[in-house]
């Protein structure tokens, strides 16, 4: 046992944390919640978990929400904090979109499309009335339609006429954030990576400031999809691809009209959004953004935050911005005292030059 | 601790961390960028220096962690705890026994010696960071030893206020070359960093930056001939120790304006009072 | 191959007290340390050299042996995972005789952490013509005598010219290690 320096410090930190976990619990005449609840019943808040904890393991994400009382960014800081300590086994193969088994699909550019178009489980056209009496559940109706006929995506079919852009994706392994400290210029694989994981509310608040006017980008939802993919390894004793599980992911294609520049001849352009889970507004909002951080390479004025690509990913990754803005709370009497004299100085000079006149 | 490697990070972390070190020492005051961790402390805490500590600490080191000057503020204890618990090491809360030292906001009073390394906690690595908020465009500057804008924001503050208006986290010029950040140091603790016997890593995990000033290194605050160097200190006396040259706190003790100043340095001021009290008896 | 299966660190401790001694060298430059390791590398590797390369090489950077084909390459990929590279574009580079500093990459001025550090295997210490050298981490100025030429004297010269950019140099001899890095001015005396 290693001898530890002791002082009052850490007698303050128990009787906290001993007070943290009593608030936690609650009330203790009242059931105990389970995780496998909270994974069954709020799954919104497990998704956008994942998405900021950049893991997808929704018990855990469930195990974080309820270590943190509910607060979602510490849940994501939880599952970070976890994340970052397991080692890298092997890369998985890129999960393939188009062949989502899809629970949700729309297209906001077409009346109709191959595949149909298919709400899913929204809350589009709730009526937003707080039930006060509960009713009870509908039986519970399981189906995940395995798409009859095939869904290509739309923005496929308007690729095909070519007025919209080639997919600007790169080719060479994509860059890793998590490897090696951001740096400027990111390239788009970088951005990708960094929105997936960003604050669903600084992304959102940036998306709809380009729709305001700041960094316009002429957005239409080209499709919005959610359903379920197949994640594949391909393990290199085995040389061949083979299916490990499936993950649900949300996809936003957006199309953005754009009227051409020195460098561009007029087209559709693209912004693309993908997220853990079902998450719409994540989505759509992330692909707002990525169009927007494009405006350089297409030769775009960057006068807007939104365009700004330093700025946005320096700024949305919420565990860094709450640890920064939070540690303020901690002790900084050394620097106020040093400011305190510096200012009692600063009026002594004052008062001494005053005198003089 | 069970389920985590010695020291929490796990070896290939740690070796990217220490080839950073290497580089970083090798390039007196340059910032080095690493691929920093998500740490169990939040960001702002000291994830920086925690890193570091853990690429560089070893079962035979003694480790001190001080915040404000102090081993007993309650981040200090969290981190030295922190690191009992991964790291199964002996913590001191003496200067002198200690081979490493995590700090937040002070130098000791008691100068370091050679076999000794300092780590300090860094917010904000670039000290133009306030001038110009880009940091590639930063990094050209400081590429360019392109210094310019700050020596005009301080003779600013001089034209202005009639002195350098900043009274910590002071900017330094490291061996001629580079401008470097301090961390939020008061100005009264910037000498101690010129030629200092003892190795001094700086750690920023927010932002993902590594650098050092090795032992016996050139540090020299900015300042103008006609306005030098002048840092600030409480003028009064230390109400326990009765020191009269180390850096103070204030604390209010009463609604009537009542004050009381003390050493933020916890340990120096209790070796002065245990040299008294030898004295006496 | 036999080399392959001459066994790398004992444990991760050991590493960590390497690292701590290779710092204390590089802060420290021309102080002689010696190396408090139980190491047994595969020919001709010195106990320093085969430490230092098991204390920071991994997966994630690029190692060239130029004199080394055999064994000594086949140990240092199946211990660390390094990838073999040429010389200008190694990280590292582990060598008896120097080569031109010149023909290593010394980064650039908004990133010269990226200067390659060269792992220089000499025959001894305390032998050869005597140094004095100067800079960071020296309190006015460390003799070093050890077996280095005139030419690469001048070459050092150039690279110090290309401050802040260079390439750093571990000294390597049987268990001892001797840091230069960049920042360090040497003059024959």
């Amino acid at each position: 046992m290693a001898y530890v320096a002791v002082k009052g410090g850490e007698v303050a930190i128990g009787a906290a944390h001993a007070w943290l976990a009593r608030v936690r619990r609650g009330d203790p005449s009242l059931p105990q919640i389970d995780a496998v609840q909270i994974e069954a019943q709020l799954g919104r808040a497990v998704d956008r978990v994942m998405a900021e904890g950049a893991l997808y393991d929704r018990h855990l994400a469930a195990l974080a929400i309820l270590q943190a009382q509910g607060d979602l960014i510490e849940a994501a800081f939880l599952l970070r904090a976890y994340r970052t300590t397991l080692p890298r086994l092997i890369d998985t193969e890129p999960v393939d979109t188009g062949a989502m088994r899809l629970h949700r699909r729309i297209s906001a550019i077409f009346k109709d499309l191959p595949g149909g178009q298919r709400l899913g489980p929204t809350t589009d056209y709730t009526h937003r009335l707080l039930d006060f009496e509960r009713p009870e559940p509908e039986p519970v109706i399981t189906t995940i339609a395995r798409t009859a006929s095939p869904a290509p995506r739309a923005t496929d079919l308007l690729g095909a006429e070519a007025l919209l852009e080639p997919d600007p994706s790169g080719t060479g392994e994509p860059a890793d954030l998590t490897m090696a400290a951001l740096g400027f210029p990111a390239g788009r694989d970088l951005r990708l990576q960094t929105l997936a994981r960003g604050d669903e509310g600084f992304l959102l608040a940036l998306g709809y400031s380009t729709q305001r006017g700041y960094g316009n980008t002429h957005p239409f939802v080209g499709e919005l999809r959610v359903g379920e993919v197949a994640v594949a390894i391909t393990p290199p004793e085995l040389g061949f691809a083979i299916e490990i599980g499936d993950i649900t992911l949300t996809e936003c294609q957006m199309v953005n009209q754009f009227a051409g520049s020195k460098a561009v001849p007029p087209q559709f352009t693209r912004g693309y959004g993908l997220c853990f889970g079902h998450a719409d507004r994540r989505a759509i909002a992330m692909a707002l953004v990525d169009r927007s951080m494009r405006a350089e390479d297409l030769g775009e004025d960057v006068k807007a935050p939104a365009q700004n690509a330093e700025f946005v990913l320096s700024h949305c990754d919420n565990v860094e911005a709450t640890g920064f803005v939070e540690h303020l709370k901690l002790p900084h009497h050394v620097d106020f005292q040093s400011a305190l004299e510096t200012i009692r100085a600063m009026r002594r000079d004052a008062e001494a030059s005053d005198a003089r006149l | 601790m069970q389920g985590y490697n010695f020291a929490y990070l796990d070896e290939q972390t740690k070796r990217m961390i220490r080839r950073a070190v290497l580089k970083a020492v090798a390039i007196p005051g340059h910032q080095v960028p690493f691929a920093s961790r998500e740490m169990p402390l939040p960001y702002g805490w000291g994830t920086g220096g925690i890193q570091l500590t853990a690429a560089l600490i070893g079962p035979d080191d003694v480790l001190k962690v001080i915040d404000q000057g102090a081993d007993d503020t309650t981040n200090a204890v969290s981190i030295r705890s922190f690191f009992a618990r991964v790291a199964g090491v002996r913590t001191t809360t003496r200067t002198t026994e200690a081979s490493l030292i995590q700090t937040r906001h002070r130098i000791p009073e008691t100068p370091l010696r050679a076999d000794q390394i300092i780590i300090y906690q860094v917010p904000m690595p670039d000290p133009l960071y306030r001038l110009e908020p880009s940091r590639p465009v930063a990094r050209r500057l400081h590429a360019m030893v392109d210094y310019g804008a700050m020596h005009v924001k301080l003779y600013e503050d001089i034209t202005r206020f009639g002195r350098v208006a900043v009274s910590y986290d002071h900017p330094v010029m490291v061996n001629q070359r580079y401008l470097m950040s301090p961390s939020p140091i008061p100005a009264f603790d910037n000498p101690k960093l010129h030629r200092s016997p003892a190795l001094q890593l700086f750690g920023a995990g927010r932002e993902k930056r590594i650098y050092a000033v090795p032992p016996f290194t050139s540090v020299v605050s900015l300042d103008f001939e006609d306005h030098e160097f002048n840092p600030q200190r409480a003028p009064q006396t230390c109400a326990l120790c009765g020191s009269t040259t180390s850096y103070l706190d204030e604390m209010v003790i009463d609604d009537q304006g009542g004050r009381m100043f003390a050493c933020s340095d916890t340990d120096f001021c209790e070796q002065q009072r245990q040299a008294q009290h030898d004295h006496a008896a | 191959m036999m080399d392959v299966r001459l066994p790398g660190f004992a444990n991760n401790l050991e590493s960590q007290r390497c690292f701590r001694a290779i710092l204390q060298a590089m802060s420290h430059p021309g102080l002689i340390i010696t190396l408090d390791i139980n190491l047994t590398p595969p020919a001709p590797l010195s106990v320093a050299t085969a430490a230092a390369l098991l204390t920071l090489v991994d997966a994630t950077v690029r190692v060239a042996m130029p004199e080394n084909t055999g064994a000594g390459v086949d140990w240092l990929v199946f211990h660390t995972g390094a990838r073999i590279a040429a010389a200008a574009e190694a990280d590292f580079i582990v060598a008896s005789a120097p080569p031109s500093l010149a023909n290593l990459y010394p980064g650039t001025d908004e990133e010269p952490e990226a200067g390659a550090t060269l792992i220089l295997e000499l025959p001894g210490f305390g032998c050869g013509p005597l140094f004095r050298l100067t800079g960071p981490g020296i309190e006015s100025n460390i003799m070093l005598q050890a077996p280095l030429d005139a030419a690469f004297i001048a070459d050092w010269r150039m690279n110090d010219a290309l401050a802040p950019r260079g390439i750093d140099l571990l000294l390597c001899a049987g268990a001892s290690i001797v840091g230069l890095p960049r920042s360090v001015t040497i003059e024959e005396v």
